[in-house]
């Protein structure tokens, strides 16, 4: 695991017992043990010439300053030198008993500037640094030099806090001189949230642990609090045009769902992807879940079960790779009180494991499943997670299954295995031939006879509508014949072609596409055979009306509308759908305008009359060259002009 | 936090409702119970601390029960969603002594 191992020394408490670690270490890994420290010579140098006019007036001529500064700077540097030898003759000697291949290291120069130099061009795997240096005070909590470090290298650095000596660090104490909860000093805890750096981390632990005899665990933290504060606040400045377009309820009713399951459900399926991991290595692992801010719940863990090393990641989940520390990791590295180890290392679990443990399969397709010959239920299972896991979903549907199997089963073995069962559910559904109303009130659905008034709302006749299967069906006929469209969870519902010319009277974007799934909920819910152009004024009317008076401003144009069409015509070009809606990217006036010639222009040159994505890609950077060189002009002109003043 | 519970639980019988078919009894079941918990948001918005348990409780009642006797008709996950909704429910109804 570990072959070379750099420890910068300072002989504060916390370095010594970096050293103890590092050499234990070395000696259960094999590995080779670098010991450093960096002393500042030429600050002294300087500090000494800053203070000359301080000395007594004998030393203030000319000769004797020379013969004292030369004295000085002998006495510094041989100083230095013999207080560095010194410091690291401690670890030398350490390292000869427990006969571990030691290299010794005196630069001089800025401590953290010369360290993180050294261990940026240096292979080593592990650096072991105490937290505080010798010039910490009683409320220090993270030293400046290690602090630096930290942030400027990417190897995984095991900060010393507890300064217990190392035997009852590794093995505890009996009696009056427990100083943890288990009485081996203290356990390994990694915090893990998916990422590549805390999965890392977890194997880093594992190996530690199987070489120290300490058990490890991991607990991992989501925070289900941050969407309620957020709601709470945008709802005390949102007015009320602004809460109905935002539509606030239903998105604070979408997250709480989203909160109340998948947010525990994704951080524990990385805690079992943890414990996988741990299974794979012989090892029986505790998990823990915990919910709430994740700097907070892991330092009360913590300081709860006083571990003795706290493993993370050095950037979290969110972060960039560009991210020196992450802010969880920052706050827990000054506040715990136990030692710690920054995982910069980046480990994926195979993408399979992942799947296994985070993937949830809907009985249905379970059952789909279960139906296939034994001996390919593990093979199926494994495509069907990599072609979920690739596209996103967290949850197998029979949908899944069917498009996940279409490129590998013919369509005659799907059908047999009964993957392709669609068609005959729709089938089935439209078997009821009876009449049926639907209080349009509370949705309570009688069969057959017109009730005089609701039972559940107590709504009077009028208020009841007439489901007409018949009726509808006729009216696709008028309605220039019928689309299938895909519904927002992936069922098959017709529409007719008024209805969908209906459907565009809503702005794109998110409008449209609520105003789609609240059609197609309700046609479903009212077991339509398909969805007509009453049903779309009836739904999504309101909306229509709502924003009426901004297509009169002249805000939604028709060609945003037009978008949706695969060719559109306009003047003498026709354009894509995809060229259209990257020129109503650019701001709208001049400046789409220009684009638009310019887009034209490339298609001319082109000798072809269809405006494509690529084309107006063209167009743009063509535009982005002439502002450019525009931009340039200006500043020439402005740079001769201030010359002549 | 009540209306958000009920509001919550609304919204999973309303994908309940929608999954049913319109001549299925226990979709009118859950049409009545989403009524009666409609009505009791609204009550609850309404009404004072003191009469909260005789005017409001009332229609958390019905739809519990609405829920709870209808059993034709639904698949095992249907069942199993109900039985957790008026778990909900009853969480609600056990603290509604608390609700202000």
């Amino acid at each position: 695991m570990y072959q070379k191992i750099y420890v910068p020394v300072d002989n504060s408490e916390h370095s010594l017992r970096g050293i103890e670690l590092a050499v234990e270490l070395g000696r259960r890994f094999g590995a080779q043990l670098v010991g450093c420290h960096a002393y500042a010579a030429r600050m002294h140098d300087i500090r000494f010439k800053q203070m000359e006019f301080t000395l007594p007036a004998e030393y203030q001529v000319e000769e004797e300053l020379e013969k004292q500064r030369s004295i000085h700077d002998t006495l510094i540097t041989m100083g230095l030198e013999l207080i560095s030898d010194s410091y690291l003759e401690v670890m030398k000697q350490q390292c000869a008993l427990a006969k571990v291949s030691f290299e010794p290291r005196m630069i001089d120069g800025k401590n953290f500037k010369v360290l993180v130099n050294d261990i940026n061009n240096n292979d080593y795997d592990l650096v072991i640094m105490g937290a505080l240096g010798l010039g910490a005070v009683k409320d220090s909590v993270l030293g400046s030099v290690t602090e630096r470090v930290v942030r400027r290298t990417k190897t995984d650095t095991l900060i010393i806090k507890n300064t217990s000596p190392l035997e009852e660090q590794l093995n505890g104490k009996t009696g009056a001189g427990v100083k943890n909860l288990h009485g081996n000093g203290g356990n390994i805890v990694v915090a893990v949230d998916g990422s590549p750096e805390s999965f890392a981390g977890l194997k880093s632990a594992l190996a530690l642990g199987r070489e120290l005899g300490k058990e490890v665990e991991a607990i991992s933290v989501y925070d289900p609090y941050l969407h309620y504060t957020m709601f709470n606040s945008i709802a005390n400045v949102l007015t009320e045009k602004a809460s109905k377009v935002f539509k606030f309820k239903e998105q604070e009713q979408l997250h709480e769902e989203v909160i109340d399951t998948g947010l525990a459900k994704i951080y524990q399926s990385h805690l079992e992807v943890a414990r996988q991991l741990a299974k794979e290595e012989g090892i029986n692992m505790k998990i823990t879940l915990l919910d709430g801010k994740a700097f907070e719940k892991i330092l009360q863990y913590v300081r709860r079960e006083r571990p003795w090393l706290l493993v993370m990641g050095r950037i979290g989940v969110h972060s960039d790779a560009e991210m020196d520390v992450g802010s969880n990791t920052e706050n827990l590295l000054r506040l715990v009180p136990c030692n710690v180890l920054l995982s910069s290392r980046r480990f994926t679990p195979p993408i399979d494991l992942r799947a296994e443990e985070s993937m949830t399969w809907t009985e249905e397709a379970t059952a789909l499943l279960n139906s296939a010959p034994e001996g390919v239920r593990g093979v199926a299972r494994t495509a069907i997670h990599r072609y979920a896991m690739e596209r996103g979903h967290s949850v197998i549907s029979r949908k899944i299954i069917e498009q996940a199997m279409a490129p590998i089963l013919p369509r005659a073995a799907m059908l047999a295995m009964g993957i392709i069962a669609e068609e005959a559910a729709i089938q089935k559904i439209s078997e009821h031939h009876g009449e049926t109303y639907i209080c349009k009130e509370c949705g309570y659905a009688a069969r057959d006879v017109l009730p005089a008034a609701c039972p559940v709302c107590g709504s009077e006749t009028a208020k009841f509508g007439k489901i007409d299967k018949e009726t509808i069906q006729n009216l696709e006929k008028l309605e220039g014949g019928m689309v299938e469209e895909v519904a927002f969870d992936d069922r098959r519902l017709l529409w007719t072609s008024d209805a969908k010319q209906a459907l565009r009277g809503v702005p794109s974007g998110y409008q449209r596409r609520r105003a789609k799934a609240q059609i197609e909920k309700t046609a479903r819910v009212r077991t339509l055979p398909s969805i007509t152009k009453d049903l779309v004024l009836e739904v999504a009317g309101e909306v229509m009306e709502a924003t009426g008076s901004l297509e009169e401003r002249g805000r939604l144009s028709q060609s945003e509308t037009a978008a949706d069409e695969s060719i559109l015509q306009e003047g003498e070009f026709s354009w894509t759908q995809e060229a259209w809606a990257r020129l109503q990217r650019v701001p709208e006036g001049f400046m789409r305008d220009g684009t638009k010639k310019r887009m034209e222009n490339c298609a001319r040159g082109r000798g072809v009359s269809l405006v494509t994505l690529e084309i107006a890609e063209e167009g743009i950077k063509e535009g982005l060259k002439a502002m450019e060189e525009m931009i340039a002009r200006q500043a020439q002109e402005k740079e001769k002009e201030s010359k002549k003043r | 936090m009540a209306p958000a519970i009920i509001q919550l639980e609304i919204s999973r019988l309303e994908e309940m409702i929608e999954s049913l078919q319109a001549d299925s009894d226990f979709r009118n079941a859950l049409v009545k119970a989403r009524f009666e918990l409609k009505r009791f948001i609204d009550c609850l918005a309404g009404c004072g601390k003191e009469s909260l348990e005789e005017t409001c409780a009332g229609h958390l009642r019905n739809a519990m029960i609405s829920l709870g006797l209808e059993t034709s008709g639904p698949d095992q996950r249907t069942v199993r969603l109900r039985d957790y909704i008026l778990d909900r429910l009853n969480h609600v109804h056990e603290r509604i002594r608390l609700i202000y």
